[in-house]
């Protein structure tokens, strides 16, 4: 165990971790140097799952300035890798919230687009091999255009649980949602991806 | 051509390696030092946590483990209210509005 901050921690940090996190709570905003250095290639694979190329740089920033706010809140109940994963998978669901509140209703023609890729792909006969890179490509703009159809707490929930394997549990902590929530969204997220596979053109 | 079961099935199969496939991309050049070089003049910008950090946690001690006790006090408050029978103080402030002078006289002689 760990006394910091008149707060018994648990040692499930490192305890490298927690000397910084100390020093950073303390004043020393340089110290974050170390949790910024040894967390960023972490926190930058997160962002990527989630979100498009080119914004993983500006949403890592985003993680490690909210991080840095937070961090007289983290308790140390968990290691703060896992403390912190949760603050980028929170960032990101942000970021699509955003977007979902700014985007723009898209034109008809967007979605000839997928529409093709579908056909092409049902067309194909080898449609159990996907390992080719540009049939990965298209299936990744398919995925992306489908997820973008679901709302962000929707997109979210599908991502966590049905690709990333989480438990219902794990992604309402993840998220501030109910376990039972997150079973209903989870259903009704699914369906309604199914629904947009069904043929973007009957949607 | 609308997709059967089977095709769904693939299809979402195919969506969840391209969603791991992802994860194994080059990302060797993302946040290199220039960027974490801007996140730590970020950092220093927003300066030492010791201030800021007591404000907040005085915030969240008190203010939000306040606000359900808040809550249950206006809804006994608006239950209490629209319970209570406000129609004899209603005659009296009726009888002083249209006879201030007569309800001055009485009220002075105690009837």
């Amino acid at each position: 165990m760990v006394v910091m901050n008149n707060r018994i921690k648990p040692d499930f940090t490192d305890p490298d971790d927690i000397q910084a996190i100390t020093k950073v709570i303390k004043g020393d905003e340089n110290a974050f140097e170390y949790l910024l250095k040894k967390y960023k290639h972490h926190v930058v694979k997160i962002v990527h799952k989630h979100l498009p190329y080119d914004q993983v740089e500006e949403t890592a920033h985003d993680v490690f300035i909210r991080a840095y706010r937070s961090l007289p809140t983290f308790k140390g109940k968990s290691s703060f890798k896992q403390w912190l994963s949760g603050i980028a998978v929170r960032t990101c669901y942000d970021f699509f919230r955003k977007k979902y509140r700014s985007r723009e209703i898209p034109m008809s023609a967007l979605s000839d687009r997928p529409q093709e890729i579908l056909e092409n792909m049902m067309s194909d006969q080898s449609i159990v091999d996907f390992n080719e890179k540009t049939k990965q490509k298209q299936i990744r703009e398919l995925l992306d255009w489908a997820l973008d159809k679901l709302k962000p707490k929707d997109r979210m929930v599908l991502e966590l649980i049905y690709f990333e394997g989480f438990s219902g549990k794990e992604t309402a902590d993840l998220l501030g949602l109910s376990v039972a929530n997150v079973k209903i969204r989870t259903f009704r997220s699914r369906k309604k991806l199914r629904k947009l596979l069904s043929g973007p053109g009957y949607v | 051509m609308k997709p059967s079961d089977k095709d769904l099935h693939n299809i979402e199969n195919a969506m969840a390696a391209a969603y791991h496939g992802k994860g194994d991309a080059d990302l060797s050049e993302v946040a290199g030092d220039m960027w974490q070089i801007k996140v730590m003049s970020h950092i220093r910008q927003i300066g030492p946590l010791n201030s800021e950090s007591s404000y907040l946690e005085l915030f969240d001690r008190f203010v939000w483990r306040f606000a359900p006790v808040a809550c249950i006090l206006i809804i006994v408050l608006a239950a209490c209210l629209y319970n209570i029978d406000a129609s004899t103080e209603y005659k009296i402030a009726t009888a002083y509005v249209d006879d201030p002078v007569g309800y001055a006289f009485v009220q002075a002689f105690g009837i």
